[in-house]
């Protein structure tokens, strides 16, 4: 149980860690980016990932920031999850965010690992990777070639695959921050506390004129390869009255199909379970949204 | 190719560990927990799962309670380290923590004891409200297969009095 060989580098700057992966990928080297490691080591511990080189960002401080002064909220390289969880104001303000950071992983954990990084990495349970769905986020790539944007809804393209190309490194993410009328939930189902979930399900509602919804986002994870926006389930939210019956209803329309059977559950029970914390997630999200309009 | 295609890539690091400047070389593949072990014989740090999951590797790096099995030593570089020697600082007397463990049976066998007193103490340090609940949550990083817990719960509840740490 422990990594393999490695080169290690430890570059100073942006301008550096892009013409270390420009290079690694000229000469047919697998180099990884290293921020918090707490995804890609215990792989390496396991000889599931063997990269040549890491490439350690930690150095290049002037990535660790995260600004939500503005409309989003911007997340560098090297933000911590700690980070966001120890901004409270920021935490207050977006329901979903109070709700999952404490579901990733432990304290000691956060501490270490990187919101981006658990974006690059791509577990489909991961947390981020939904929030990102549901907040409207993007992902900023960089690389010698430049840079790119790609929203959330294209980054993750399978199991622990993402968009991006093997010289570019996510640089920044990006979250849309939720509306004074709008509230937002993130529930999850893990067999233990800070496991992978089972399944999750996050939601956002904007309310309308007499607390009808105006429009609504769904995000489910553990019924599909990938997590994802349930947009039957929202277009039957929009314009129906934020209450317990309606989510009821709606939940009904969920998928069938698509989970898997494994060690920890069927497919049948996800499907179930997802249905329960859909609906839950709702009422929290429509709670919230009502609370602020108050 | 580099030295790192056949492990022996070796980096110097400087680092401050219980208090004392230390200044080595380490292999780049080497965990932090393995650094502290083997190159300075501080096996007060307990390895369990090497997988991120047990808790019993807990250090504190920069005063943030941190894994050392899923960190790279050379990474340790310009950081200060606290382990559980260091916890008591030079004198006779345990640290309130190590006090109240003791009396008040919070460990059996103590394997995952360092570990759980360094996530303890990142708990008491980090900011409140403290509460049984919050502890709770808090140490579901930790696995204990003796104690059932509950000892250790009161153990800590105990420190953080003695602490000054208020508690709800």
């Amino acid at each position: 149980m422990k990594a393999p060989a490695f080169e290690y580098v430890l570059p100073e700057s942006l301008a550096e860690v892009h013409e270390a992966l420009s290079e690694a990928r000229a000469s047919d080297v697998v180099a990884k980016i290293l921020a918090g490691g707490q995804s890609l080591v215990p792989l390496m511990n396991f000889r599931l990932a063997r990269p040549d080189r890491l490439v350690d960002i930690n150095r290049i401080g002037a990535l660790r920031y995260h600004d939500s002064a503005a409309a989003s909220l911007r997340v560098g390289a090297l933000c911590r999850h700690a980070d966001i969880e120890k901004n409270r104001h920021l935490v207050a303000r977006v329901g979903a965010l109070a709700d999952a950071i404490p579901l990733i992983g432990h304290a000691a954990i956060r501490s270490r690992g990187t919101v981006v990084g658990s974006l690059a990495h791509g577990d489909s349970l991961a947390e981020w990777i939904s929030l990102a769905l549901l907040l409207d986020g993007t992902v900023l790539l960089s690389s010698t070639a430049g840079e790119r944007v790609v929203p959330a809804g294209e980054w993750l393209q399978g199991y622990l695959k993402t968009a991006a190309e093997d010289d570019e490194i996510v640089r920044e993410a990006s979250f849309s921050l939720p509306g004074d009328s709008d509230g937002t939930a993130f529930v999850e189902l893990a067999r233990r506390h800070g496991d992978f979930c089972l399944v999750s399900a996050g939601a956002f509602l904007a309310l309308g004129e007499r607390g009808t919804i105006a429009s609504a986002r769904v995000v489910l994870a553990g019924i599909g390869p990938v997590p994802f926006r349930d947009q039957a389930i929202e277009s039957l939210l929009a314009g129906e009255p934020a209450t317990a019956e309606t989510f009821e209803r709606v939940v009904e329309a969920l998928p069938k199909s698509g989970a898997q059977d494994d060690v920890h559950a069927t497919a049948a029970y996800r499907h179930h379970a997802i249905g329960v914390i859909t609906v839950r997630a709702l009422m929290t999200a429509a709670r919230r949204a009502q609370d602020q309009r108050r | 190719m580099s030295g790192g295609a056949e492990g022996k890539q070796i980096r110097p690091i400087r680092t401050v560990v219980n208090g004392a400047p230390i200044e080595g070389t380490v292999p780049v593949r080497q965990s932090l927990a393995d650094w502290l072990r083997d190159g300075l014989g501080l096996t007060g740090t307990h390895l369990g799962c090497e997988q991120g999951v047990c808790g019993a590797c807990t250090v504190m790096v920069d005063g943030e309670p941190t894994r050392s099995c899923i960190m790279f030593a050379v990474q340790a570089d310009r950081s200060e380290i606290l382990t559980i020697e260091g916890l008591a600082g030079t004198g006779d007397s345990l640290h309130p923590l190590q006090e109240a463990f003791s009396e008040r049976h919070g460990l059996q066998c103590g394997f995952c004891t360092p570990g759980m007193i360094m996530a303890c103490l990142g708990y008491l340090n980090g900011e409140g409200p403290h509460s049984r609940s919050g502890l709770r949550r808090y140490l579901s990083g930790n696995l204990c297969r003796c104690t059932g817990y509950m000892k250790i719960l009161e153990a800590v509840e105990e420190a953080a009095q003695q602490m000054g740490v208020s508690w709800s």
